[in-house]
């Protein structure tokens, strides 16, 4: 066989095979929840949780098989916390985790760091924070992802991690945790951060007890 | 005769011939058979994006370049380059990556790739080299990643309204700046996405690496008109964004109706094309500098 003729059927041999491994990729297994998130408490310390359906207009996650929307509010603070928690059982091309860093029409958004919570269960986690706003109005946003029973903060470690698992297990399940909160006028965003972090470092052992892994 | 007859043929042309023309379209139908749904959907972003509708004409500009080079194409000859395996092994992974990931902009540029490897083991290096750019400038059609232009769209949106802020604030115009949100007697203004202007500095990116390719003879003159490019883009912009709160400081919000918001990005964009060309030829002085110092 000529060299040109064994690289024509070596070429071939790939491209096939590598479309096939596509196909068993995108055919992948979808993972259930261990408990359903409507589960979650409703009472969380001092706080008091409800369905907010409203926030669904500003998160536009329709792909998420599992979506949690709820403001929890203590009774004589007008401050509440909206809860948004979105689990895919798989991801294809259809329908993937999508970044929760959205804005509301007219806003704009920045001071995006990391920030490490201690949670007396999971020890430390690590989210990302940004502050939303318009004008005088602010909106703290602290939002992570949870893969495998782990928190992960980083958008590319999610992908790398859901790839790894996709080759090795075929499935890439995950979720997405998103929870903020409007500063009042005289509220500082110190003051907003402790709020939030407080929420967060015993509402998320919670949620990741509704996860699998 | 009939030697002389085959003997008019060039190199690339016989590898056509059959069987190689067999070979070429069993390839190209694997390929298709990879690739066919991604590039569907990639159309469809073209279709439904304003701002990536020039993609439609990326593969038409790149089958124009290869048609420029047919004469060069047809003198060289080809050879059969086992190492073109590396970049084709290459692409199988990125496109591998893309698949495991959903992530469609990995999965498009692993084609470049794919098919750069395939016609280096094909054509061999001569042939390559000469259509090297033609097919590098497909990555113009390939709508970037979600992440990337997010991310990037909110580093400019700060700095842009910084830069806004402080130009106009030179000018005497009293305006209060508060993130992204630029506060004016009479009006508050956002700097959004879409102000970045992101999206037509990958336009301008691709026109300049097009008109950089034309006009300049070294790669150095090349390189140094499209790294040009972006600033002078991203300047353009500027000039609209400031000019932009500088009349809603005199008329009012009503600007932002009108036809002059409207239709400003599309003269700012014609207005950094007229200096990009002047840049041009600024960059050409240059180059032919350097195509002097570097003969051949």
């Amino acid at each position: 066989m000529k060299k040109q003729d064994s690289y024509f059927v070596i070429t071939l041999i790939l491209l096939l095979g590598t479309g096939l491994l596509v196909k068993r990729i995108e055919a992948g297994v979808p993972v259930e929840l261990k408990k359903p998130l409507e589960s979650l408490p409703l009472e969380h310390g001092s706080l008091y949780g409800r369905e907010a359906f409203d926030m669904e207009k500003n998160y536009e996650a329709p792909s998420a098989d599992s979506s949690l929307y709820r403001t929890y509010a203590e009774s004589g603070i007008p401050q509440s916390v909206q809860v948004y928690v979105g689990y895919w059982e798989e991801q294809n091309k259809k329908k993937k985790i999508k970044l929760p860093r959205y804005v509301f029409d007219g806003w704009g958004y920045y001071r995006m760091r990391e920030k490490r919570i201690a949670s007396p269960e999971w020890g430390e986690v690590t989210f990302n924070e940004f502050l939303n706003e318009s004008g005088k109005r602010r909106e703290l946003v602290y939002y992570s992802f949870i893969v495998n029973g782990s928190v992960l903060n980083n958008e590319y470690m999610l992908r790398l991690t859901n790839m790894w698992n996709a080759m090795l297990h075929r499935r890439n399940n995950a979720a997405v945790i998103r929870i903020s909160s409007f500063l009042a006028d005289d509220e500082t965003v110190e003051q907003a951060e402790n709020r939030l972090e407080g929420f967060l470092s015993s509402f998320t052992p919670v949620l990741m007890h509704h996860m699998d892994g | 005769m009939r030697d002389a007859a085959v003997n008019d043929k060039s190199d690339i042309e016989r590898a056509f011939e059959f069987p190689g023309a067999l070979k070429a379209g069993i390839l190209l139908a694997a390929l298709l058979f990879l690739y066919f749904p991604s590039f569907a959907d990639m159309v469809g972003t073209w279709r439904n994006s304003e701002a990536y509708s020039h993609g439609f004409l990326i593969p038409f500009v790149s089958a124009f370049l290869v048609w420029r080079k047919r004469k060069s194409l047809q003198s060289l000859s080809t050879e059969t380059y086992s190492r073109g395996f590396f970049m084709f092994l290459a692409g199988l992974v990125l496109l591998l990556a893309g698949s495991l990931a959903f992530d469609p902009f990995t999965f498009r540029i692993s084609f470049l790739l794919v098919l750069s490897g395939l016609l280096l083991i094909f054509l061999g290096r001569e042939i390559f080299r000469e259509l090297a750019f033609p097919i590098g400038y497909l990555f113009f059609m390939i709508p970037l990643p979600y992440i990337f232009m997010k991310s990037m769209a909110v580093g400019m949106k700060l700095t842009y309204a910084k830069l806004t802020y402080l130009a106009v604030s030179a000018a005497g115009v009293p305006i209060l700046m508060e993130g992204v949100c630029l506060e004016l007697p009479n009006a508050s203004l956002v700097v959004g996405d879409y102000c970045t202007g992101v999206l037509s500095i990958v336009a301008i990116t691709a026109i300049s690496t097009l008109y950089a390719y034309l006009s300049q003879r070294t790669l150095a003159g090349m390189a140094l008109l499209v790294i040009l490019a972006v600033p002078l883009a991203m300047l353009g912009n500027m000039l609209r964004l400031v000019s932009t709160v500088w009349l809603t400081y005199i008329y009012g919000p009503r600007v932002l109706d009108s036809a002059i918001h409207k239709y400003h990005g599309l003269l700012n964009f014609l207005i950094t094309m007229a200096f990009l060309i002047l840049l041009a030829k600024g960059v050409s002085v240059i180059d032919s500098k350097l195509a002097k110092e570097v003969p051949g």
